[in-house]
């Protein structure tokens, strides 16, 4: 035991954490370059040990303790040390000033990880909200008027949608029965995918009667003499019938069109080639396009898409499942199939997606009658409620002459709190946020045109909750206080000595 | 004579440094480029005076300040070189000529190749291979075009150095056409005259356009050449020239300023016409006749109308523009040098050359005072705390770095401190020299930057928590390479030196923590958060995490003298990567200063640092200095 304890305080382990400590940030910084920011954060810092990291690109072949446990060991070797070999001296004054500031900013910051809540609040000017939004999660929300211009809302988190079957609550007059739940997906309007596909087979058609007879052949090389990305596709096309090293397409082209045989090669080649690269470049257009040029690049027919449920806005759209996503700039899009079910009846199916969303990020709510009131439901993103409201009234985007270096981010809003009968007027702007309520609100984006004043602006603030974000501050003072302490006590013990001896 | 010629040296050289501060003669019949490079400009969103636009625009180009018309003859052959300033009047206003003159740098070989420019140094032909004037790059500029825009497709860290060329020149094809479009339009022939009978018909060329738009007779001359003025005005507004018109009355500050084209623009609008349009006018006209006396006098007299109308800008750009002439960083980047040749000298032979150590003392004193004076001017001029960016950083670590090593020497006496001083000075103004090729170092701060306070805070703790590591981490270089190449490394002195080191990295962890955390408080305020693991943050966390394991490793007893000098070494290793290596990762909040060449001197260096570490590693008993480091000290 006492060898446990001796081992737990020493300074050796102190250097052996360090070390690893050292290790591990690199690692996981050089990692943010591959992995994202995001996912190596989760994957290297806030773990307890991390299997397989990965340096360059290789996997290095031995584990690393991961941040939260070279937190814990520092801490307890911290703590353990200043137990045993505690002394009130003004030698060690700085030390232990030094040391008690880092236990305060390991705890502070385990507790920010703890506790802290991050949601945004998104607002066009004039508009005022009195919630804020999660930027990841989602919650299957019902709603009816309440009077007053209030609501009462009953929300499901996705977690539990996630798992399935029946979702039940008093205050709902009906059950909720999850027929299907993807993590991820595409939604779209039905006609935007088809249009896209009548587009992409036009394109398709087009391209097909530019190669289709031998004597087109010179006239198509002269024109992708000059395009870029078309010169090279006609390079390898004629590598391909046995012309290589070409430089005068057209020249090439006027040899083999005299040829049948290798004129038909080459308009294959070509043919084949080309709409490769149609498909290709209109996959990366994303969206309706994407999933168009996807299906036909595989030979499917755009006719069979169905939509998933018959009634509300999810009765002309097409859904596509897609992987989750784990970047940190991403997110996910989920939806639901729910059927309702009043007293064991079923009042029909609906499909639930953060896809539909109004103008400016607000979910759009599917009605239906239940219970004699009419309910709204939307799968959108989770919401914190709060007892005051925020109104943004004004956004300033300003950059400077001549460039577009940005100079200030500034939204003026109006803070309401009934219950304190508090009206006032706050700037928000980059290093300048507003604290109120256990809440920091800060500048996060703005949406507006610096070159047309008079166009609605609207902006984007981050909304955080964190109970330990005093800690750095002091912990910055005390660790400051102390290593002064110590250096200047060094420094002038040095000195004196200096003297003395000279 | 020996007891004051290290003051006398130190002086001429202050002096050297000083005589900067006035400005060249004219010759007899010459026209007045200083005065001409004096006048304000607004160019990246910044008030400067022409000169300042001159050199960052020349920097870029051809990685001068100056232009050297013959570079394909020696230097003792006298080849013209011409001011940045000159330059610039050139490009503003004869453009022809100004095309004719060699500036564009181009090095790699396929470019040249693309471009059908000569491959090598050709007297004959009057080419030196590397620099190219704009009528042979014109020559192809439809294939720099094709081949540039592809170019900037790519991922910017998966381009080859073919292609990041490329992109570069592109650039600097933009900026060069900029320039050309700033006063005039590039292909004015006799600008003053355009421009009045612009002026004069520009009333009714709108008249006609209006009349034709409404289906009403018009007269077809007019309003051929009012369009014709327009096109090309347009042409010249597209290209977002640099900012040459003063407010308009009432109106201050930089973001009021207009380009010439707008105030061009404006007259068809039935505005009156700016007084500088006007002015510019009659200086390109004299400019043009190679009238020096009335070119003199034109940009006199609209100096003295400036005064008057945005005076604070005039006095700024006069003083930016002495700045740049006096040049302090370079000047005292050649003093570091010979302070540290004194150095050498002096640990060659430590009794007899104590001069020498006097000498480089008082070098590294006057450097310092240079130094300082550069730092200083350059707060004054931006309005701003000593670091805003990566070049200014370098700056100011070499600074910091020289006070500490002045300090140390006060207590030592034996040039240890001296050779600190000079090698870091010497070695982080060559790295901001390198910094500053990539354009204005006095830019803008974008929006989560411009707060002088944690600017003054945060920035500059934690640039000195750099400097203090690297001070550590040379006076380890300075244990280890005279321990084991040399044998003049005692065992006082050896112990000195660790003293030194474990002073130093006490220093490097107090400022490198409270840096750190007032960079997390920063971030708190800003962006919601202490701490977010970005690389910056995480560079200067590995910083603060390395000092402490140094300080621990030696309270533990698990490392002596040579322990610590390796460890101090990483921690060379260690500062370089995170000012450094995290901005070349290219992600996270901080990455605004992505270089490319800059990775491999970066290797180079980390290779150095390993080479010592090696040698560090050796057993002491190999040591040439062995002997005389196993003795006790009496």
């Amino acid at each position: 035991m006492r060898a446990i304890w001796k081992f737990l305080s020493s300074l050796r382990l102190t250097v052996v954490c360090l070390s690893l400590s050292i290790i591990l940030v690199f690692v996981g910084t050089v990692a943010q370059a591959d992995e994202g920011l995001y996912q190596a954060q989760v994957r290297y810092f806030k773990q307890w040990m991390v299997w397989g990291p990965m340096l360059f690109g290789h996997r290095l072949p031995v584990p690393l303790p991961g941040g939260y446990l070279l937190g814990v060991v520092l801490l307890v070797n911290l703590i353990g040390a200043h137990i045993q070999r505690f002394q009130w001296t003004a030698k060690k004054t700085g030390i232990h000033l030094t040391h008690l500031g880092i236990i305060l900013l390991l705890v502070g910051q385990l507790a920010t990880d703890i506790f802290s809540v991050e949601t945004f609040l998104h607002f066009r000017e004039g508009e005022s909200k009195s919630y804020s939004e999660s930027h990841r999660e989602h919650e299957l929300a019902f709603s009816i008027d309440a009077g007053d211009g209030q609501e009462k809302v009953v929300a499901f988190p996705e977690s539990l949608v996630a798992k399935g079957g029946e979702l039940r609550h008093p205050d709902l007059p009906f059950t909720l029965r999850i027929k299907e739940y993807r993590i991820n997906s595409q939604v779209m309007a039905k006609s935007e995918v088809t249009e896209a596909g009548g587009r992409l087979q036009t394109a398709l058609a087009t391209l097909e009667s530019n190669y289709s007879t031998a004597e087109g052949l010179p006239v198509q090389a002269e024109k992708a003499g000059d395009m870029p990305g078309r010169r090279e596709v006609w390079v390898a096309a004629l590598a391909a019938v046995g012309e290589t090293g070409v430089t005068d397409l057209v020249a090439a082209a006027k040899k083999i069109s005299a040829d049948p045989g290798r004129a038909g090669r080459l308009q294959t080649e070509l043919k084949g080639r080309f709409r490769k690269e149609m498909l290709g470049r209109f996959t990366q257009q994303g969206g309706a396009m994407q999933v168009a040029a996807e299906r036909i690049g595989k030979g499917e027919s755009l006719e069979g898409l169905a939509s998933p449920v018959e009634k509300g806005l999810g009765s002309d759209v097409v859904v596509f499942p897609a992987p989750e996503a784990r970047a940190m700039d991403t997110k996910n899009w989920p939806y639901a199939v729910v059927e309702v079910l009043q007293e064991g009846k079923s009042l029909g199916a609906w499909l639930f997606s953060p896809w539909f969303m109004g103008r400016d990020r607000v979910a759009l709510a599917q009605d239906f009658e239940a219970g004699g009131k009419v309910w709204r439901g939307a799968f959108r993103s989770e919401r914190v409620y709060y007892p005051f409201s925020v109104q943004l009234l004004k956004t300033t985007h300003e950059v400077y002459p001549g460039t577009t270096i940005p100079k200030n981010f500034q939204s003026r809003v109006r803070l309401v709190n009934r219950e304190r009968s508090e009206t006032r007027e706050v700037d928000i702007y980059m290093n300048n946020p507003l604290r109120y309520a256990g809440l920091t609100y800060f500048q996060s984006g703005m949406d507006k045109d610096p070159e047309k004043p008079g166009a609605l602006g609207s902006s984007t603030l981050q909304v955080v909750r964190n109970p330990g974000w005093l800690t750095p501050y002091l912990a910055c003072v005390l660790v400051g206080l102390g290593m002064t302490w110590q250096f200047l006590y060094h420094l002038s013990n040095f000195v004196l000595r200096r003297r003395s001896n000279s | 004579m020996k007891k004051w010629f290290p003051i006398i040296l130190a002086v001429v050289f202050l002096g050297w440094a000083a005589g900067g501060i006035r400005p060249k003669k004219v010759p007899a019949g010459g026209m007045d480029f200083e005065q001409f490079g004096a006048l304000p400009v607004v160019s990246n969103g910044r008030c400067q005076p022409m000169d300042s636009l001159a050199r960052n625009s020349l920097l870029q180009l051809r990685e001068k300040q100056t232009v050297n018309l013959e570079p394909w003859k020696g230097n003792l052959e006298k080849p013209r070189i011409l001011s940045a300033s000159e330059w610039m009047a050139a490009m503003m206003m004869k453009p022809q000529v100004a095309d004719t003159w060699p500036v564009f740098r181009i090095d790699h070989p396929d470019i040249k190749g693309l471009l059908g420019l000569p491959m090598n140094a050709d007297k004959a032909a009057q080419t030196d291979g590397k620099h190219f004037p704009w009528v042979l790059i014109q020559l192809r500029l439809q294939d720099l075009q094709r081949e540039g825009q592809r170019a900037g497709m790519v991922n910017q860290q998966k381009r080859t150095p073919y292609e990041q060329g490329l992109v570069r020149l592109m650039n600097c094809v933009g900026l060069y056409m900029r320039l050309q479009n700033t006063l005039q339009p590039q292909n004015a022939k006799d600008w003053p005259a355009e421009l009045q009978s612009y002026a004069a018909t520009a009333a009714a060329g709108v008249a006609a356009y209006t009349a034709k738009n409404e289906k009403k007779p018009y007269d077809e001359g007019v309003l051929e050449k009012f369009m014709a003025d327009i096109n090309r005005f347009g042409a010249m507004g597209e290209l977002e020239p640099p900012l040459l018109l003063t407010p308009k009355a009432g109106e201050t500050g930089a973001s009021n300023w207009k380009r010439s084209v707008e105030g061009l623009v404006g007259l068809a609008r039935g505005e009156p016409m700016h007084f500088g349009l006007s002015a510019y006018a009659r200086i390109s006209g004299a400019y043009a006749r190679g009238d020096a006396a009335g070119f003199n006098e034109a940009v006199a007299d609209y100096r003295a109308a400036l005064q008057q109308t945005v005076p604070g800008e005039v006095i700024k750009s006069g003083r930016e523009q002495t700045f740049n002439r006096v040049e302090p960083f370079y000047k005292a980047l050649c003093m570091y040098v010979m302070a540290f040749v004194c150095v050498l000298l002096y640990w060659a032979a430590p009794a007899r050359m104590e001069v020498a150590r006097r000498t480089a003392w008082w070098l590294v004193v006057a450097a310092l005072c240079i130094h300082t004076g550069g730092l200083l001017t350059r707060m004054l001029l931006e309005g701003r705390p000593p670091v805003t960016n990566l070049y200014s950083s370098a700056v100011f670590i070499g600074w910091g770095a020289c006070i500490l090593g002045l300090v140390l020497e006060r207590f030592w006496r034996n040039s240890v401190g001296l050779a600190v001083s000079s090698t870091i000075g010497f070695l982080t103004l060559i790295i901001a020299h390198m910094l500053a090729l990539s354009g204005d170092t006095m830019e803008m701060m974008r929006a989560v930057l411009d707060t002088n306070f944690w600017l003054a805070t945060h920035v500059v703790v934690v640039t000195l928590g750099y400097a203090s590591t690297y001070v550590a981490g040379f006076l380890a270089i300075i244990y280890i390479g005279r321990g084991v190449l040399t044998s003049g490394l005692d065992s006082a002195t050896g112990k000195s030196l660790i003293k030194m080191v474990y002073g130093i990295v006490c220093f490097a962890t107090l400022f490198s923590f409270v840096g750190t955390v007032l960079g997390g408080i920063w971030a708190d305020q800003s962006w919601g958060r202490f701490w977010g693991w970005d690389p910056k943050e995480n560079g200067a966390l590995i910083i603060v995490l390395w000092n402490a394991l140094i300080l621990h490793a030696r309270w533990g007893g698990l490392v002596r003298e040579r322990g610590m000098a390796n460890l101090a070494i990483v921690g060379n290793i260690v500062t370089s990567w995170s000012w450094f290596g995290v901005n070349m990762l290219g992600i996270g909040l901080h990455s605004y200063g992505f270089m490319e060449s800059g990775f491999r001197w970066l290797m180079i260096f980390v290779g150095s640092q390993l080479l010592l570490l090696a040698l560090g590693g050796l057993p002491q008993r190999l040591w040439r200095s062995a002997r005389g480091l196993s003795e006790k000290p009496a």
